[in-house]
């Protein structure tokens, strides 16, 4: 932005004009021309204007009844004639309206200045439409400098200095007079930005940005009305002039519109300068969520919606001019029933407006029409589905209709075979063969023909009788023959298995179709957007469609752009219908509410219950566990910034070694973690290691390379992308394998035997190994602490078991310190909880004591094996007593059992009612 | 009040500036407009009758009939829409001629014709 600002003015503000600028105090460069603002929109300018106005209409009232008058004295003229015959009524109305007798050479009087009053009128309005357009240059001087102060602006001459206010649209006027009320009203010297956003808010076409932006006008009116308040009254109050940056922000919208190439400076311009410019409206909107780019995008938006009905009228007025049904406008073609009975024709159903049109693929487009044009006789696009190969097709029969072809497509039709068609009701060996050759033999004789082939892999292998050509190949002989054109589709898996090597192959050149990128996919959802908005009758916000680009390229990795987007809209325009009835407004929430189900990973913004659990996640792990806080606390901390967005995307949540002896709660932590963070034990993917130990079992897990299905854990983890990854005793793995989930732990990706990449960046991954347990036992009993333990596994004791890389890669190496009496005694009533639960569910209390635990607690303790020998015990010694008592039915219903000194389990029975 | 003076004034003299310019701009821009306007007026029929394409195809078969009675039915044939087309273009032609010579002529026509009424 290049602006020079009047030295003398910089300073202070004069209450006097200044001398060396006129009170213009800035001027903005815009190649090679100059711009200023001079006009101020005060109560003076308005009463101007709107007397101009007046009497320009008045004038022009005056013109156009002179204008009939004439009309009038013609029509007297020529009735006056004596060869005219007319009927007595009209006469006799003519001499009513022109009482007056006038003569005949008056009224040719009348007649001839009414012309040249009608000449003049028109010159009136064509001159001032080019008026309007004197304000906007229509090339730029680009080699002339830039002045590079005041001073040497004076040398350019008045034809180049431009006054942007002459070029506002009638909206932006009306925003500026607004401002300039506001600002009088408020009893504030000078218009800020501020003033001018006010006045914005008012305008419809702002207003349609603002729920766009899925933004609530009462907030934000709410907020611009507290921050006028903060600006200072002056007194004594004088007029009111344009702060210098209310200046600079409407000259920057003039260099806006102009680089948009609009012929007239309207509200969404000044909308966009003003949040280009630092200060409290850029504040304000970013607090809402708004950045410079959203607006941009939203603007284009609504510009791309004018831009599209312009598009439709120009091409229903051009389509008329194609030729309906077969013949083209030479009269050479001929009659193809053969291929009217197969396929379709699409240029015939683009002149009618069934086909839908084709954004901005122009890139694809011309590399189409140069191999065509090069010689080639077929192209095939090649791209995933849904990325908009069909649609480029369509967009073709649309440029055909209008003829904005090369020669070689020129008044020529566009017919898409149906392969399904050809080869139904085929019931005779060599039937399909022959029909294909006589529609191939009816296109190349007709020559006005382009033939359509969508997924032209289909055709390979198609053969009715033994040992001959398949249709493929006959397609291919006759195409070498450069008899006609021929257009194909295929994915790219198929086109390298069954074209490329083969026949068709050597016919077709390939033409890529790559997702289109960001900007494009939010583009082509505008477009969309439209059908779907008057379809279901819900408005999408801006966010939405970003949201519904981002979400699906992260999280929809099996569907490909545009398509799986516009899929998303759809759907979610449905569900927000039946959710909050018609004239919603579809928020990006939506959007991530759906992705969220369909994909079973958080993407929704943090509701409050959210919060408050991960903030007590420890709390809650710690009623289903006992002890183990470094631990515990370490995987709260690392969902907590997973849920939060602080972590990095491209791995996965978190990577978690825990390492100690046997039965402390390794696994125990995993499913809790899965319980409380997930809400169900089942997220869990448990493989077990040891079952891994030879180099051939990686097949297992990733699949075979060319088989049908992927593998166990790529399989697992596809279905259930959001859960835990639990790796037990991952010491026993194969090498081999270890290096497999290298990968997975720094990359988040891993490539499965099918070719696909499956998403592993939101799953928490924990590894498990007792390697070193008598090194922990050990160094526990001599009482290092744990840090030193940790420390010196990591770098000396597990280099036998894992490589350094490996060991690397973890977040976190958790030692889990082998429980103590204590810690059992909890365990042993945590365990006797779940017997309770299971008792209660038939109606029967159990009451332990705390003797009673203590000794199963001591009987079960063994620190080598840590809470196992627990489980046993309390299964011997209470479970299988509990389970003959209920055989024999010495307990039932409303007893109570109380566990008691010395493993005596003693029944008391409830009343008989 | 004084701007309600100030602008009848401006208007006024606005309105007699574009009175004397008048018959400058009508000649000079507006004719180079309506000149262009005749020309893309022209073309475009040129187009839509296909007039070019009717010449260069006037020996070949329509609807593939090669056989020789079908390329003689298809000579004449195609004679006969030119000459059609032709003369519809010829029509369009002549009407928007007649409306550039109109624009030429019709502001000089008034003019003297009023001179010559009242004098």
């Amino acid at each position: 932005m290049n602006f020079i600002i009047c030295p003398n003015c910089q300073e202070k503000t004069l209450l006097k004009k200044c001398p060396i600028c006129q009170g213009r105090e800035i001027y903005a460069w815009f190649g090679g021309y100059i711009l200023f603002l001079d006009k101020i929109f005060n109560r003076a300018e308005i009463i101007s204007n709107v007397l101009k106005k007046l009497l320009k209409i008045i004038v022009r009232i005056l013109l156009i009844l002179f204008g009939i008058w004439g009309l009038i004295c013609l029509l007297k003229i020529v009735l006056g004639l004596p060869e005219v015959f007319a009927p007595e009524i009209i006469i006799n109305t003519l001499n009513q309206i022109s009482r007056l007798n006038i003569s005949q050479e008056k009224l040719l009087l009348y007649l001839w200045f009414s012309v040249l009053t009608d000449c003049y009128l028109f010159y009136t309005l064509e001159k001032e439409q080019d008026e309007r357009r004197k304000n906007w240059p229509k090339s730029t001087r680009k080699s002339i400098q830039i002045p590079k102060n005041w001073e040497e602006t004076k040398r350019f001459s008045k034809k180049f200095k431009i006054d942007v206010a002459e070029a506002f649209s009638k909206n932006s006027v009306k925003v500026m007079q607004k401002s300039w009320n506001l600002a009088r009203k408020l009893k504030h010297q000078q218009i800020q930005p501020i003033h001018v956003f006010a006045s914005c808010l008012e305008d419809s076409d702002i207003k349609l940005v603002i729920s766009r932006l899925g933004l609530s006008w009462k907030d934000l009116q709410n907020k611009v009305t507290r921050n006028l308040g903060k600006i200072k009254k002056t007194k004594p109050f004088k007029n009111v002039s344009y702060d210098l940056k209310t200046q600079k922000v409407l000259l920057k919208a003039y260099i806006l519109a102009g680089e948009g190439k609009s012929i007239s400076l309207s509200p969404l311009e000044i909308l966009q300068s003003l949040m280009s410019f630092e200060g409290p409206v850029k504040e304000i909107l970013y607090d809402l969520e708004i950045n410079l780019n959203d607006i941009v995008n939203v603007c284009l938006w609504i510009k791309v919606y004018q831009e599209l009905s312009k598009r439709a009228h120009s091409f229903v007025g051009k389509a008329r001019f194609k030729p309906k049904g077969p013949i083209n406008k030479a009269y050479t073609a001929i009659a193809t029933p053969n291929l009217d009975a197969h396929g379709e024709d699409l240029t015939q159903l683009a002149r009618s407006g069934y086909l839908g049109i084709c954004m901005d693929r122009e890139k694809e487009v011309k590399e189409i029409f140069r191999v065509l044009e090069g010689g080639r006789p077929g192209v095939v696009l090649v791209g995933q589905p849904g990325v908009g190969k069909t649609t480029i097709i369509n967009g073709l029969a649309r440029r055909m209709v209008i003829e904005d072809v090369p020669e070689i497509f020129q008044d020529k039709r566009l017919v898409s075979l149906s392969l399904a068609s050809l080869i139904a009701g085929a019931s005779q060996s060599g039937e399909v063969e022959q029909r294909l050759q006589i529609i191939l033999s009816e296109v190349a004789r007709s020559g006005n023909i382009i033939l359509v082939i969508k997924d032209i892999h289909n055709m390979v292998g198609i053969r009715t009788t033994e040992g001959e050509l398949d249709i493929s190949e006959i397609l291919a002989s006759i195409l070498k023959r450069r008899l006609f054109l021929v257009l194909a589709t295929s994915i790219p898996s198929e086109y390298r298995r069954l074209i490329e090597t083969k026949a068709l192959g050597e016919v077709f050149q390939k033409v890529k179709i790559e997702e289109p990128d960001k900007n494009a996919t939010i583009q082509i959802l505008e477009a969309q957007a439209a059908l779907i908005e008057s379809r279901e009758r819900v408005y999408f916000s801006y966010g939405a469609l970003n949201q519904a680009v981002v979400l699906s390229s992260r999280y929809l990795n099996e569907q490909f752009l545009p398509d799986k987007a516009i899929n998303l809209l759809k759907e979610v325009a449905i569900a927000v219908k039946n959710k909050k009835g018609k004239k919603s407004i579809v928020q990006s929430e939506d959007i991530a509410a759906l992705v969220a189900e369909k994909t079973k990973i958080p993407v929704t913004k943090l509701t409050e219950k959210e919060s408050t659990k991960l903030l007590n996640l420890e709390e809650e792990i710690h009623k289903r566990l006992i002890d183990q806080n470094e631990a515990v606390n370490m995987v709260a901390s690392a969902l907590r910034r997973a849920r939060t967005e602080l972590r990095s995307q491209k791995k996965p949540i978190v990577n978690l070694l825990f390492l100690g002896p046997t039965g402390v709660g390794k696994t125990e932590l995993a499913k809790t973690v899965t319980e409380v963070y997930f809400g169900q034990e089942n997220r869990m993917i448990r493989l077990d290691m040891s079952e891994y130990q030879e180099k051939g079992s990686i097949n297992r897990l990733i699949g075979v390379p060319g088989g049908e299905k992927g593998g166990l854990l790529t399989e697992a983890v596809r279905l259930n992308p959001s859960s835990l990854l639990l790796l037990d005793e991952i010491e026993k793995a194969h090498p081999d394998i270890l290096n497999v989930f290298l990968q997975v732990m720094d990359d988040g990706r891993l490539t499965d035997a099918l070719g696909r990449t499956i998403d592993f960046t939101n799953l928490i991954i924990i590894c498990t190994s007792n390697a070193g347990t008598e090194f922990i036992q050990e160094e526990i009993r001599k009482g290092t602490s744990v840090e030193m333990i940790t420390e010196t596994l990591v770098q000396e004791k597990l280099k036998p078991y894992f490589r350094p890389e490996f060991l690397n890669r973890f977040d976190g190496t958790i030692v889990f310190k082998p429980l103590g009496m204590e810690e059992i005694k909890q365990i042993t009533g945590l365990l006797l909880k779940k017997l309770i639960k299971r008792l209660e569910k038939k109606g029967i209390t159990l009451k332990t004591t705390e003797e009673a635990i203590s000794e199963l607690a001591e009987a079960g303790f063994d620190p080598a094996f840590g809470a196992r020998p627990l489980k046993r015990v309390i299964q011997n010694r209470v479970s299988n007593i509990l389970a003959k008592f209920l055989l024999t039915k010495k307990i039932g219903r409303r007893d109570t059992v109380i566990l008691e000194k010395g493993g005596e389990i003693r029944v008391e029975k409830a009343q008989d009612l | 009040m004084s701007i309600l003076i100030a602008v009848i004034k401006s208007t006024f003299l606005h309105g007699l500036i574009n009175i004397i310019i008048f018959p400058f701009w009508w000649y000079s821009i507006g004719v180079k407009k309506r000149f262009l306007g005749l020309i893309n007026g022209v073309n475009n029929l040129f187009r839509n009758l296909a007039l070019k394409l009717m010449l260069t195809h006037l020996f070949k078969p329509m609807f593939g009939e090669r056989s020789i009675s079908g390329r003689i039915i298809s000579f004449f044939m195609r004679l006969l829409i030119l000459i059609l087309r032709f003369f519809l273009f010829l029509l369009g032609t002549t009407g928007f001629f007649v409306l550039f010579v109109l624009w030429l002529v019709l502001p000089i026509i008034s003019l003297w014709q009023i001179i010559k009424l009242l004098f």
